[in-house]
């Protein structure tokens, strides 16, 4: 833990950093303006060598007709900036992780070894696994990239939860070990999240992972969010708050690191915060089997989950996140 | 110290709450309701979520039984069906819902086949595992079982055990019952392994000795007792909890959870004399599917097993004596406040209940409707009087009201009633006169009080007020968990208003009871976190909006409904017939899954038409009614509607949703032509585009 530089920052930086490298770019095509930013921003410096974007299909829903004309509107644009129909693989939100699997591997296969897989409109589904993936590929580079976008939607951004389950790949290795750390990110809604803590463990430490700075949008969202965690939780356990940087992977995944005590303590990570800390606890599961991540996946997205770009100094506002320079890892437990 | 804590903060006490807080929290009064969990058979112990299922197949852990004794506490299974092994499966905690989600076999048909063959066995042995941990605890706590088990047979059981058919070899080896837990393990683990993509496939050893379902479990138990580890008559139970998810989880490849629910059915139909199933699942989840697999045939209630509906039990019945819940309550309330330190036994007196003491009877409705009005000065606003009305009546209404608002505003609901087709309007008749008058007779108003009030309310500007026992009984809904909830909600608005106070000015919530208005704002509270509560499990979305159109459809008609003539219309009612035809499915799931998590209660309807159709109705669960600002009583007949009326209101709920989205103002014009020439009932879009 902090042996290593991990360079992270707005984009158009990060990719000066590297010359005129060229990259394969894993992300999605959805509903949401942000979803081709990173491959517009790439396509423009000519950086751009393999696109897939994954096109995830959620359950129908009284949305669907409006999705399916959105992603129709998407697709054009898509073509009319020197994008092809064949950079566009269709798949379903809950579709078998061996599909994931399947698609990230053929990407990783097809690519020059420099990949750049934007999460910012990719369900934790797909990105936990295909981040997972490419870790266990020889690729040489890996980039994560998250666009923010300029609103969200003011009422609630995820609909149809399901059950509190793993992410596929990410249950624990075995069934009888007691969660030691409980890690749990701050995001908009709790999803059903609060009817497990009721029955958690008072053995069970709980730290709440608070994004600040957060979205100007979020913020009293986020403090929702922490009193309903805080009013669920069996009495007498009282959850460490750990105010955390919302774009910060680093210091995410450093406290996870440390309070694990470099992955011994048995830990429960929850993504239900913004992307950058899911991203910590992504990388943070995939190097430590001593760890498991739940979610109450959600079945159905809004068509307008967000809406427009944030821009910054006249460019998209992106950020990246170096997760392997020259074959070297480096985010390590 | 108990006069600052919040008696009611843990409101769950299911699944995995540790064994102490279950010993000093769990309430026995419904087990001499539900014996047969503790007897062999199978048992489907159905109810709606937060019912108190898994609290009850809990007592068959016995890890609750030691923690009864070691807190010197009686078990509340009575004493004569404590003697029993008992084993148990999560569906969703053991991931055995992930099987299937990696392809075991090169086409998805050889898959479809196999997967099914693999959930069987990873089920038996995730059964197997826990009843040999079981003997295990039960061996190490002989003191409170009474020696059930005898420990110095269990490896000639391994020994025993391993020679069976049923394992195909794959237990050959096995010398010890520590050999025999390990390579059981092992197995598990290899399936996780093989769902993590941390294996290449299931190692040969266990794809060629896959083992049919229950069969391992039944030659354990009979092994367990052969071999003199438990006496010959030990009763083995095994619990089976989320069934549900089986059918209701976009995790599970299309079609293949049905297979898996049809393989526990299978297990049920073989009534192995040895096993004795005990399911927790909802109401309408297990119906859905009772087909056995890889046969023709469906389980057949009594036979294959019986079915206890923890609902049923708690619904108030005609006569209020036999009503399970006020009791129930009434120990769950008193366990509470004895554990934060309560002296609940001195305190309570032979004349009340303590629930009484604390929370009252509730104010009259006489001087709630006295305090609706307080402000109020314009009295013929207040009674929505007609211009037309005659001298006598507005005089006779003004002086009411003035003394008795509650009843001047159910005379004039009554002189606005026309008696019956083509009846004059009661106000241009004469005021009646009478020892009775016509709004005093005892269910013409009884049936009419709470609307009264509801109106009364709105029209003076006042939120409704709740409070009192018998109120947050009836809000409660039948449910444990909601009461659970109300009382906690209320406690956390009383200690708030308390913080506030001088030391000498302070409450005692025991002996003084929870002031009313502190009632009312928890009670408020508690609604609203209800309301809040439905979009948090599947499908809550849809459940939501849908009743937030039925709270608000309710609300309309009652206010709107001068004259009283349908008090009941807080529910509605469809004949059995429309609801059952294949073209009413969207509703009849909709309706059913919203009876399944408590949503909606549904009753069956003695219809007072000519055609005597059977009918059911449905009410909103009662909790909601302080949110939506309605009467929380059912009272005369609910609105008749058809399947369509439900479809609209289905409509309105969707098209609610859709006119909040946030798209550009393009958009959301060319999705308007879309979506108007794909679907011509839907213009979703209209009040978009200026245009």
């Amino acid at each position: 833990m902090g042996t290593l530089y991990r360079p992270w920052g707005q984009l158009q930086w990060l990719l000066e950093q590297y010359g005129t490298t060229k990259w394969d770019l894993f992300g999605s095509l959805s509903t949401e303006d942000r979803c081709l930013a990173v491959r517009n921003t790439l396509y423009n410096r000519h950086s751009l060598n393999n696109t897939y974007l994954a096109q995830i299909r959620d359950a129908d829903s009284l949305y669907s007709i409006v999705i399916s004309q959105l992603i129709r509107n998407r697709t054009q644009d898509l073509l009319q900036l020197g994008g092809s129909i064949h950079d566009i693989g269709q798949h379903e939100l809950f579709e078998s992780p061996e599909t994931v699997i399947a698609a990230a591997l053929k990407f990783s296969k097809s690519s020059i070894g420099n990949v750049i897989i934007d999460i910012s409109a990719l369900p934790k589904r797909f990105f936990f696994l295909a981040i997972k993936t490419f870790l266990n590929t020889q690729v040489t580079n890996i980039i994560a990239t998250y666009t923010i976008p300029a609103q969200y939607r003011s009422d609630e951004i995820a609909e149809d939860f399901q059950p509190w389950r793993p992410l596929p790949t990410f249950a624990a290795q075995s069934h009888d070990i007691p969660i030691q750390e409980f890690f749990v990110s701050v995001g908009h809604i709790t999803m059903g999240l609060p009817e497990e803590l009721e029955s958690m463990s008072r053995n069970t430490k709980v730290k709440i992972f608070l994004p600040f700075p957060g979205h100007s949008q979020s913020i009293k969202r986020n403090w929702q969010f922490v009193q309903t965690i805080q009013e669920a939780l069996p009495e007498g356990m009282k959850p460490i708050l750990k105010v955390v940087h919302a774009r910060d992977v680093s210091e995410s995944f450093d406290h996870i690191v440390a309070d694990t005590d470099h992955g011994v303590r048995e830990a429960l990570l929850a993504p239900f915060g913004p992307k950058p800390i899911s991203l910590a606890m992504c990388l943070y599961a995939c190097k430590n089997t001593n760890s498991r991540v739940y979610y109450t996946q959600p079945r159905i997205y809004p068509p307008d989950y967000s809406v427009g770009i944030e821009m910054k100094e006249g460019i998209p506002n992106i950020y990246g996140y170096c997760i392997r320079i020259n074959g070297i890892d480096l985010y390590t437990v | 110290m108990a006069n600052s804590i919040n008696p009611f903060m843990q409101q769950y006490i299911g699944e995995i709450a540790s064994p102490e807080d279950f010993v000093n929290l769990f309430s026995p009064v419904l087990i001499p309701h539900f014996l047969s969990l503790f007897q062999k058979g199978n048992v489907v112990l159905r109810g709606t979520q937060g019912s108190g299922k898994s609290m009850l197949l809990n007592l068959l852990k016995p890890d609750i039984s030691i923690a009864y004794s070691r807190a010197h506490a009686t078990s509340p299974i009575p004493a004569t069906l404590r003697r029993f092994l008992s084993a148990g499966i999560n569906l969703t905690r053991s991931d055995a819902v992930s099987l299937g989600q990696r392809s075991t076999a090169p086409t998805r048909e050889e898959d479809n086949l196999a997967s099914p063959l693999y959930f069987a066995d990873f089920v038996n042995y995730w059964i197997v595992l826990d009843l040999l941990n079981s003997v295990e605890k039960i061996n190490s706590a002989s003191d409170v079982f009474d020696h059930l088990v005898d420990a110095k047979y269990l490896d000639a059981f391994a020994q025993a055990l391993a020679k069976e058919e049923c394992w195909f070899g794959y237990l050959n080896d096995i010398t010890s019952f520590a050999k025999l837990k390990e390579k059981i393990t092992d197995r598990i683990s290899s399936y996780r392994k093989f769902h993590q993509f941390n294996i290449e496939e299931i190692p040969v050893s266990v794809r060629n000795t896959k083992t049919a379902i229950g069969e391992p479990i039944s030659k354990t138990a009979v092994c367990l007792k052969e071999q003199g580890v438990v006496s010959p008559e030990t009763p083995v139970f095994v619990r089976i909890d989320q069934l549900e998810f089986l059918l209701e989880s976009s995790e599970i490849r299309s079609g293949l959870g049905q297979e898996y629910r049809r393989v526990i059915n299978k297990a049920l139909s073989t009534r192995d004399p040895a096993i004795s199933y005990k399911l927790g699942v909802r109401t309408y989840a297990w119906s859905n599917d009772t087909r056995v697999y890889g046969a023709g045939n469906t389980l057949e209630l009594e036979r294959d097993y019986r079915i206890e509906d923890i609902d049923d039990l708690l619904r108030r019945q005609e006569n209020r004596r036999s009503w399970v819940l006020p009791v129930f309550a009434e120990d769950v309330f008193e366990r509470r406040l004895a554990y934060v330190g309560y002296d609940t036994i001195t305190i309570t007196d032979r004349h009340t209940t303590l629930m009484r003491k604390v929370f009252g009877m509730g104010t009259a409705p006489k001087e709630t409707a006295r305090r609706y009005c307080m402000n109020t000065t314009d009295i013929r606003r207040a009674l929505r009087l007609p211009a037309d009305i005659s001298d006598a009546w507005d005089e006779l209404l003004q002086a009411m009201f003035k003394m008795d608002p509650l009843s001047a505003t159910l005379a004039a609901a009554w002189a606005q009633q026309t008696g019956g087709a083509g009846r004059v309007n009661r106000f241009a008749a004469p005021v009646p006169i009478g020892q009775i008058l016509p709004w005093d007779r005892t269910w013409w108003r009884k049936e009419r009080i709470r609307q009264a009030l509801m109106q009364l309310a709105a029209r003076c500007g006042q939120r409704m007020t709740w409070g009192g026992e018998t109120q947050i009984l009836a809000l409660s809904g039948n449910n444990i968990l909601i009461f659970v909830s109300l009382c906690q909600h209320i406690w956390d608005s009383f200690l708030r208003a308390q913080k506030t106070k001088q030391q000498n000015e302070k409450i005692n919530p025991i002996s003084d009871g929870i002031p009313e208005e502190a009632q009312s704002i928890g009670i408020l509270s508690a609604s609203t976190h209800w309301h809040d509560k439905i979009t948090e499990t599947p499908g809550g979305h849809e459940r939501k909006r849908f009743v937030d159109v039925l709270g608000k459809e309710f609300r309309r008609s009652l206010l709107e409904d001068q004259h009283m003539s349908y008090p009941g219309a807080n529910g509605f009612s469809i004949t059995n017939e429309e609801l059952d035809l294949p073209s009413s499915e969207r509703v009849r799931v909709l309706l059913q899954q919203a009876v399944d998590y408590g949503v909606l209660i549904e009753v069956p309807h003695t219809t007072k038409m000519n055609d005597r159709k059977p009918r059911t109705k449905w009410y909103l669960n009662p909790i909601y009614s302080p949110y939506f600002n309605i009467p929380e009583t059912h009272v005369k007949e609910p609105q008749y509607v058809r399947v369509t009326d439900v479809l609209t209101w289905i409509g309105k709920s969707e098209n609610q949703a859709m006119s909040i989205l946030n798209l550009p103002t393009t958009s959301k014009s060319s999705l308007n032509k879309e979506l108007n020439s794909s679907s011509p009932q839907l213009g979703l879009f209209t009040d978009w585009d200026p245009k």
